[in-house]
């Protein structure tokens, strides 16, 4: 018994300082960067490095939030992010019930589909986007931003959401048809309120993906009012000049929302996964 | 008898409730995919230039020895990441997964890496690394470590291993995760069975744990392999595939070859054969997992 | 319960969902339709009123893609610029498309594809020789006023025509040259050098050990060795200063620079500043310009190819600087073709709508009173004969880049020029980062430079 104790105690105790040496790992450059971002632009060159700094300021902060359109672009994000979140949910949500409650022909198919759609590089979507937007006169609006980031969650939300319909079991779909609910009814009324967690993490995939894009933001936005937070960080980058200070305070500043966002949600985000949504 | 009536009604209920999702396949992904192939076949800057050539592309590329160094590369580097993805995922969903104290809080901090944009990670790294201004380089320094300061960057074998740690860095959460889910859903009993039949923990994970995350694992793999052989956006910042070709992965090729030169056919030709090297790799790993990608 | 509860929030999610599908969706692009009919159609009447009397009050937007809108002191005067026009003519709206110069040329790409170029906008260096070659670019000469015209500095007006079209609107030039610590190079008792053997002896002298600790601290020169335009292109100036022309057309043939022995030459001498002589900061190929600049303003370096806007951005960063600074002339061998007089402006779009009127923007952004300002504030030279009296230039800190205007060299449009640059940063990184032999980078060189040259000739 003692030698139990003892030896769970070691346990945990080595299970300690591998997460803190892990969390260290991940935690170094994201605390430097909030070292950088209350330096002024002076002693982030300034020799020996500092973690905490001389003169700690906001000034960086305040430059971005006052000086800078960053209300627009935290709001365009924002928008961008939650519409395709949302619509990326719907499609999932019903062809993952398709997928595990009908058999129809093509469903292999469709489900491989959906795999290989992640497999083409990325850079060469640009030109395509671009040109289906513009057909279409979806060139800065919400809307093309929106289909965009919903083909590129789509297929891995579709693929965890069919998952987890999995999971449910046929006999309560049965139970329900026999008590007198139309097909959709027993879709929206009993089975999709028990898959919530996994709608949830879906959910928080979608949202993160969406608020993090650069790439197609970057080309598919050209006016300053459609700009979102990741364009925005970009041009603190410029040719002649880079202000580490700021760049930080802004990137700091871009990642809050989703950082508040995960907080409260991580529960069931793991839960969600964890009750199915990425098994085969 | 009936229930060959009900599974004729549900045939096109079923193409219903797809709709929505292939919908956007199609418009967004079929059609570039299309698209991406009919250029291939052209050399063509597309707009003034359009000579077709047919394989041409694809046979000079072939036979050009730089593309599969670079093909080379990015498999090395796809397998290092993932690699890394994986030790890191397997070692903390499991540490995550007890019930311990400060668990929650643990959890919160290692997924952070998922959270922050891949753009600003680079630049996050690049700082770091900065040889005379870096956190990195003063550290070793400061403790005697290494005498002057090291161009991280700017050496071809470490750059090679600084782009590999902030892409590690940036997609273990992700596998972690994915792992942290499956061994929750591994059922309890299991564990206690073999605790009375005294089966020691690497038996238990040998023989409960790895065949019930098989399923997760798989997925897990097979998308991570996907999304990180045709990784782009950490290494550009960093390196933009320098110095020499030492970072140059086939997706910075692809790149410059579209963007940086205006040779849309050629550009397209690699990520077709991109794309063909990634489906075959999806394939031997469904045999190799004996797993059927539907169901 | 549970269920229940499950339930409710179930359907509560599904009519959000619905709810906000249709709202936030739906509304909102329909909303953005509108007004996008409503931008194309007033686009459509002012296309036809422009061309007919660009004075008539139909409102007007000009879209303008710009690298320097994105940079701190420059962007500030421009839009000032562009605020104080509006203001003049009330029925135009100018409307920037700001970008990082490192995005550009992938915006670009979109839009020219799309045939969906914004009115005007910055063209990279590297981008130019391909712009041309689209035939995307307005001739702007016909537009302007043969006095007009006449009123450019001869080094803006060649550096702004190719195949006798002016496919640029000059706005200001930064000439290359080299910036120097006055105080420093004073320590090291040499006179300002002429030659690179001279150059090469500075820079030693200005490399050392300041506080004694028995590490190098202080270096001669700030090398920019990234392989991009940044880096290639201060290279190029560097290379046209050992006598080498980048890319010749001659009996309608396509000839570069690089199997030269003065390329050879240069490509050695380049390399040997880091890895023979080492006075060059750790780490050249990941020092690009923004790096190089700091070693600069944060005193570690002494001297710095650079245009002219460098002297600007130096002050800005480095208060402290001012005093200490001067600017030479990029050494030079016998033969030495010049260095490039860096002319930046906007090109104007062919299928623009509104040529006369970002025309007519182009030329109040020329006007002495913003020329001199802009200049005397970012380093970048007016390139107007009316702008000579700006008081920059008989400031002994740019005398160097002064200099340099009365010899720039203008590279002919090669098709293959970004190719070829690219291909001369892999041999100076492989050489500088990986080890590889001076010897085995130019096999290397060659050999693409043929395949490029072939590939050029086939056209």
């Amino acid at each position: 018994m003692q030698m139990t104790e003892t030896n769970s105690k070691l346990k945990s105790m080595v299970t300690y300082i591998v997460l803190i040496c892990l969390s260290a790992f991940v935690l170094v450059p994201i605390l430097w960067m909030v070292s950088t971002a209350i330096k002024t632009e002076a002693e982030t060159f300034s020799l020996p490095l500092r973690w905490i700094p001389e003169n700690p300021s906001l000034q960086a902060f305040k430059r971005i939030i006052v000086e800078y359109p960053f209300g627009t672009q935290l709001l365009n994000s924002f928008i961008n992010a939650t519409a395709s979140t949302v619509a990326t949910l719907i499609c999932a949500t019903l062809a993952g019930y398709g997928i595990t409650r009908f058999n129809f022909k093509g469903k292999k198919v469709f489900m491989s589909f959906l795999l290989v759609s992640q497999m083409f590089p990325a850079v060469m979507l640009l030109v395509p986007f671009y040109t289906i937007l513009r057909r279409f006169n979806l060139i800065n609006s919400h809307a093309g931003i929106v289909f965009v980031f919903i083909s590129m969650s789509l297929s891995f939300s579709t693929w965890m959401m069919s998952s987890f319909f999995n999971d449910i079991p046929r006999s309560l779909d049965e139970a329900a048809t026999i008590d007198g609910c139309s097909r959709f009814q027993v879709f929206y009324k009993v089975i999709m309120p028990l898959t919530l967690p996994g709608m949830i993490s879906v959910a928080i995939y979608a949202f993160i993906m969406g608020w993090n894009d650069f790439l197609f933001s970057s080309t598919l936005i050209t006016q300053d009012k459609m700009k979102t937070l990741t364009v925005g960080i970009a041009e603190f980058s410029g040719q002649y000049n880079v202000l580490w200070n700021d760049l930080m305070a802004a990137s700091i500043v871009a990642s809050i929302p989703l950082i508040i966002l995960f907080a409260f949600l991580q529960k069931y985000f793991i839960s969600g996964m964890t009750a199915g949504a990425v098994k085969q | 008898m009936d229930i060959n009536l009900i599974k004729k009604k549900r045939f096109n209920h079923g193409y219903l409730y797809i709709l929505p999702t292939l919908f956007f396949m199609v418009g967004l992904i079929i059609y570039p995919l299309g698209r991406g192939l009919y250029i291939s076949s052209y050399k063509t800057d597309l707009i003034k230039r359009w000579d077709f050539v047919g394989l041409e592309n694809y046979i000079s590329i072939l036979t050009n020895k730089q593309f599969y160094s670079s093909i080379l590369l990015t498999v090395r580097f796809t397998i290092i990441v993932v690699a890394g993805h994986f030790i890191l995922g397997f070692i903390l969903s499991h540490l995550l997964n007890k019930k311990i104290k400060g668990i929650a809080f643990f959890r919160a901090i290692l997924i952070l890496p998922w959270i922050i944009p891949e753009s600003v990670i680079a630049m996050i790294f690049k700082w770091l690394l900065n040889p005379l201004y870096g956190l990195v380089n003063q550290t070793l320094m400061s403790f005697s470590i290494i005498s002057e300061p090291v161009s991280w960057l700017g050496n071809g074998s470490f750059a090679f291993v600084a782009v590999v740690m902030a892409c590690i860095w940036k997609g273990f959460p992700m596998i972690m995760v994915m792992l942290l889910a499956g061994l929750q859903s591994i059922n309890q009993d299991l564990y206690e069975a073999a605790d009375i039949d005294g089966a020691t923990g690497i038996r238990k994970f040998i023989h409960i744990t790895i065949p019930s995350l098989k399923g997760v694992i798989y997925t897990a793999l097979i998308l991570d392999l996907i999304w990180w052989f045709k990784h782009y956006t950490i290494v550009w910042v960093l390196t933009q595939g320098g110095p020499g070709a030492a970072t140059s992965l086939i997706s910075i090729d692809i790149y410059k070859r579209s963007f940086e030169y205006f040779e849309f056919g050629a550009g397209s030709a690699v990520a077709i054969i991109v794309f063909t090297i990634i489906y075959v790799i999806k394939f031997l790993m469904e045999r190799g997992f004996k797993i059927n990608a539907d169901d | 319960m549970k269920q229940r509860l499950r339930r409710v929030l179930g359907l509560f999610l599904v009519m959000v969902m619905t709810v906000t599908l249709f709202t936030a969706c739906g509304t909102k692009s329909n909303k953005e339709d509108d007004k996008k009919a409503g931008e194309t159609t007033g686009q459509e009447t002012k296309s036809e009123s422009s061309s007919k009397a660009e004075k008539s009050d139909e409102p007007v937007v000009i879209d303008i893609l710009s690298g320097t809108i994105t940079e701190d002191v420059e962007g500030k005067l421009e839009l000032a610029m562009a605020e104080a026009y509006m203001e003049l003519h009330p029925n135009v709206t100018i409307n920037y498309i700001g970008t990082p110069s490192n995005e550009l040329t992938k915006k670009m790409t979109a839009y020219v594809t799309n045939d969906d170029l914004p009115d005007a906008f910055t063209l990279m260096p590297d981008f130019f020789p391909k712009a041309v070659e689209l035939g995307i670019l307005e001739d702007i000469k016909p537009h302007l006023s043969d006095e007009y015209y006449a009123g450019f500095l001869q080094s803006s007006l060649d550096d702004v025509t190719a195949d006798g079209k002016m496919v640029r609107f000059p706005w200001f030039s930064v000439p290359s040259a080299v910036i120097y610590r006055t105080d420093w190079l004073e320590e090291t008792g040499m006179d300002v050098p002429e030659t690179w053997e001279e150059f090469l002896e500075v820079a030693k002298a200005m490399t050392k050990d300041t506080d004694g600790d028995g590490n190098i601290d202080r270096w001669g020169f700030s090398m920019v060795g990234t392989n991009n335009g940044s880096g290639t292109s201060r290279f190029m100036n560097l290379a046209r200063n050992f006598g080498c022309k980048d890319a010749t057309f001659v009996d309608g043939k396509w000839n570069s620079t690089i199997s030269s022995p003065e390329f050879r030459e240069s490509l050695q001498f380049f390399t040997d500043l880091f890895t023979l002589h080492k006075v060059v900061p750790p780490g050249p190929t990941e020092t690009g310009y923004t790096e190089a600049v700091n070693y600069l303003a944060t005193e570690r370096t002494g001297m710095m190819i650079t245009g002219s806007n460098g002297m600007g951005l130096l002050l800005t960063k480095n208060p402290n600087l001012d005093g200490k600074l001067g600017s030479f002339q990029i050494p030079e061998k016998n033969g030495a073709v010049g260095a490039s007089a860096g002319v930046m402006g906007y090109s104007i779009s062919k299928s623009s709508e509104n040529k006369e009127v970002v025309i007519d923007y182009l030329k109040f952004m020329n006007e002495s009173k913003f020329a001199i300002d802009f200049a005397q504030k970012t380093g970048r030279l007016p390139v107007r004969k009316e702008s000579t009296t700006a008081p920059i230039f008989n400031e002994p800190t740019y005398k160097g880049f002064i200099q340099a205007l009365d010899k720039v060299y203008i590279p002919e449009q090669y098709p293959m020029y970004q190719q070829m640059l690219d291909s001369i940063g892999l041999a100076y990184t492989n050489i500088m980062a990986n080890g590889v032999s001076v010897d085995d980078a130019m096999k290397e060189l060659i050999t693409k430079d043929e395949e490029l040259l072939k590939e050029a000739n086939s056209k």
